[in-house]
């Protein structure tokens, strides 16, 4: 079973309580993901600008601590607006990538041509990017 | 007439709306997940001395039916969405974007599978935007 924990604080964290519960429901519908999960390690923040909210997972290979704000240094940071932050676990999959012709992913690609997205880190957290994806994902 | 949120004519009101609009009927047509309850937080000032809410009998793009209750009443919704009034305020009155509210805590999920909610999240956006074509009046403005 995933351990999913808060950190002091991120009861507060309304991204945060979105992205524990996400993964713990995922995590159960779907054990075939706990393998990726327990894979999963290094930090990610993500900060959606617009709604003033900000938070980090940090994986510990079959463990994560969601926390409140930016803490420590990320591995890999992703910053923008609310809409493209939410719709990142609408993405559609094509085997273990984004399928560049699903709607929401040419959306991403959009919000990230306008800068309306960012993400730092890459190409170095590139698995824990898809990794993060595949655990997070509502498909 | 304008029509006070939150209220029983105003819940009946919303069903309408919900059903006129298309996009929420193309966006949810796959809903069958069962009824939805936003609850309003007890609040004095509104003069309401319980939780209450507006329970939302959605299926396959429509809404069959819509009930305005004591929360503690609405044990057969699949979905619960809490908030105090002034938060519903925003989000009802298109101000605030429900995703944007959740992500601030504004809005809790409080019962419900959240998978579910955010693969339909634009029907959830939707559903909020038929309160825009409603004449509301809002208590306090």
């Amino acid at each position: 079973m995933a351990a999913i924990d808060l950190a002091p604080g991120a009861d507060e964290n309304g991204l945060a309580m979105m992205l524990a519960t996400l993964m713990a429901q995922n995590l159960e519908d779907h054990p075939e993901r706990l393998g990726v999960f327990g894979r999963l390690r290094g930090r990610v923040a993500i900060l959606a600008e617009d709604a003033d909210v900000a938070l980090t997972l940090e994986f510990q290979r079959g463990r994560v601590v969601v926390h409140d704000g930016v803490v420590g240094i990320p591995d890999l940071t992703l910053r923008g607006e609310a809409e493209p932050i939410g719709d990142m676990s609408r993405m559609e999959s094509w085997g273990p990538f984004p399928d560049p012709r699903g709607e929401v992913n040419r959306a991403m690609w959009k919000a990230l041509r306008e800068k309306r997205l960012r993400v730092f880190g890459l190409p170095r957290a590139l698995p824990l990017l898809l990794g993060m994806g595949d655990v997070l994902a509502v498909h | 007439m304008a029509l006070k949120f939150p209220s029983a004519e105003w819940t009946a009101a919303f069903k309408d709306a919900v059903n006129a609009n298309a996009a929420y009927g193309s966006a949810g047509k796959d809903w069958t997940h069962g009824k939805v309850a936003y609850v309003v937080k007890a609040d004095p000032k509104l003069g309401t001395d319980a939780d209450m809410a507006m329970v939302l009998d959605l299926h396959e793009g429509s809404c069959r039916g819509a009930a305005y209750v004591r929360a503690d009443e609405a044990t057969d919704a699949a979905f619960v969405i809490v908030a105090e009034y002034p938060r519903w305020r925003e989000v009802m009155s298109g101000q605030v974007d429900p995703t944007k509210a959740m992500m601030q805590n504004k809005l809790k999920l409080q019962k419900g599978h959240l998978p579910t909610i955010v693969k339909f999240v634009v029907a959830s956006k939707e559903l909020v935007k038929s309160a825009l074509a409603l004449d509301t009046q809002y208590p306090l403005d």
